[in-house]
């Protein structure tokens, strides 16, 4: 798990004067699922287009598979299925000639049309023109078109992007099929925060062109101070109390108040104080904060 | 050396199946047919008064020399700019670029596969033109005798000015497929092209006019039309311009950004 597949080094990128990348450094661990996560203009599609060579770093620092993008474009390339943004297909094509236009670029036996087809469950409508396509059969149409050369790595972004609940899970339950049984590696982005918790192994927050946090959904937790509710009959007095102990406290209403803090530590601290000074304290407990939760905290606190 | 060669070999056959469902094969053979039925029409019913003068060719070759007037000043530039217009379109609507360049292929065969699908496409079109041209000759030879076309007069006469044709057109082709390929709009290579045959027209008779590309086709006819060679000057000019804008324009996107 701790071999990188994909790794940048300080990436930074301008659009003319204006910044759209600052030193962001990426480990991104072989068979994870890592979700990118960022508010739209974060500079996600940015980086993606930088990993496949779409848009030119002027440093040497994108290594993927060992190698680095600037010499070993091509080979790094042969093992990444990648979509990017809306899916590339041509209309006036059936799904199935779409897929044949790549295949044969790829040099890819024709059964592999099949297989692939069969991954992304539209077996049943390949002849038809991709015209008739809903989006979500575009973006499982898409997806189809990165298995072809049956890569290591897929790069996706933002695949659920204009789907209804029903294709958002049909994309997600597939992806996590790809990870689990082909053991593929796959670099997600997304500003659909429940679409990343629900599947993400590793994660990235960026925002403004910086890396925020980068790690497991359990270390994200972990970081961010916890808020802890706690039950006293006397919640007017531990307020007072607590405030004269420099906490962060609150009236929840009117036998808990709520509570910052740094750590497992200052719960036992705060216990010790309140039990000391003569209160019954009933209950303490942690609020745990969701994903999103902790990615607007983050992404708000840089404004 | 092989391998270099098999990436090109696979993009002429992806460009051409890429074009199943396009008008762009039919525009190929159409608008040679219809230079040729408009060619055909003239004579058919005004022959007598085209003919009526002396003139030192014969009815076959004055009926041909026609026909390669009226490809090389309107039909040829104008086909030529929109047909590229039409092949990048084909990328431009998919938003298939982004797609086409994270592929494990060199971007030189990107380039060039597609760029040699149009010359393609060209070589389809003069090789209609000269079938179709020919089969009008022989069908006024049958339902007009009185004409006196004849197509075996001279029977390589279209064969030969087609052939130069087509590789002067080689340079105004590198050009529109240049701005075609750089364009995300379809009206820029289109309207250039068009833009540009049209003040061609207004200008054929200047004497610096021959600086134009557009205009090299209709020159060799019409300097050069009745001649028997197999070679003059502007295919030289237009075989330049291709490899000097060919090689150009793979530089100048080579670098670019990939939208």
């Amino acid at each position: 798990m701790s071999t990188a597949i994909i790794q940048t080094k300080q990436l930074t990128y301008s659009f003319g004067e204006r910044p759209v990348l600052s030193g962001v450094s990426l480990d991104v661990p072989a068979a994870s699922i890592f979700g990118f996560l960022g508010p739209n203009g974060s500079g996600k599609t940015t980086t993606i287009r930088l990993l496949l060579g779409l848009i030119r770093s002027r440093e040497n620092n994108i290594f993927m598979f060992g190698e680095s993008i600037k010499t070993h474009r091509l080979f790094i390339l042969r093992q990444i299925g990648a979509l990017i943004e809306s899916p590339s297909l041509y209309p006036h094509l059936s799904g199935y000639a779409n897929l044949d236009l790549t295949r044969q670029l790829l040099q890819v036996a024709k059964k592999r049309i099949d297989e692939v087809l069969e991954i992304v469950q539209l077996t049943s409508d390949a002849h038809r023109s991709v015209r008739e396509y809903s989006l979500g059969m575009k973006q499982r149409l898409s997806l189809a078109m990165t298995l072809l050369s049956d890569p290591d790595l897929l790069i996706l972004d933002e695949p659920t992007n204009g789907l209804d609940p029903a294709g958002i899970r049909d994309i997600r339950d597939l992806l996590i099929r790809l990870n689990k049984d082909l053991s593929k590696t796959i670099f997600l982005s997304s500003h659909l925060l429940s679409e990343i918790e629900k599947m993400a192994t590793h994660l990235a927050i960026i925002h403004q062109g910086r890396v925020l946090f980068q790690g497991n959904p359990g270390q994200l937790q972990q970081m961010q101070a916890t808020r802890l509710i706690l039950q006293t009959a006397d919640p007017e007095r531990a307020i007072a109390l607590l405030s004269r102990a420099n906490y962060a406290v609150q009236p929840i209403n009117s036998n808990q108040i709520l509570l910052s803090v740094e750590g497992p530590s200052q719960t036992a601290q705060i216990n010790q104080l309140l039990v000391q000074q003569g209160f019954e304290v009933y209950r303490i407990h942690p609020q745990a904060d969701t994903l999103e939760d902790l990615f607007l905290s983050l992404t708000n606190h840089t404004n | 050396m092989t391998a270099d060669f098999t990436y090109f070999a696979r993009g002429l056959r992806v460009e051409q199946l890429k074009t199943h469902r396009t008008m762009i094969l039919w525009l190929s053979v159409g608008v040679p047919l219809l230079t040729a039925s408009l060619d055909f029409a003239a004579y058919y019913f005004h022959g007598e008064s085209i003919l009526q003068q002396k003139h030192e060719h014969t009815a076959w070759q004055l009926f041909a020399f026609h026909l390669m007037v009226m490809w090389t000043m309107l039909m040829l530039p104008m086909y030529i700019s929109l047909q590229s217009a039409l092949v990048s379109a084909l990328e431009h609507q998919a938003n298939a670029w982004k797609h086409i360049y994270s592929l494990p292929i060199p971007k030189w065969s990107i380039y060039s596969s597609k760029l040699f699908f149009f010359v393609g496409l060209l070589l389809l079109s003069s090789l209609a033109l000269i079938v179709f041209g020919e089969v009008a000759g022989w069908l006024l030879n049958w339902l007009r005798p009185g004409l006196d076309i004849n197509p075996s007069t001279d029977g390589w006469m279209l064969v030969r000015n087609i052939w130069k044709t087509f590789l002067i057109g080689l340079g105004m082709t590198a050009i529109q497929f240049y701005l075609s390929f750089r364009f995300r709009n379809f009206i820029v290579p289109a309207a250039f092209g068009v833009f540009v045959s049209l003040i061609g027209l207004v200008i054929k008779s200047w004497a610096y006019s021959y600086v134009s590309p557009y205009l090299w086709v209709y020159f060799s006819i019409r300097d050069q039309g009745y001649e028997a060679g197999w070679v003059n000057g502007y295919m030289w000019a237009g075989l330049g311009t291709f490899v000097v804008i060919a090689m150009g324009g793979f530089l100048a996107t080579y670098g670019r950004d990939v939208e």
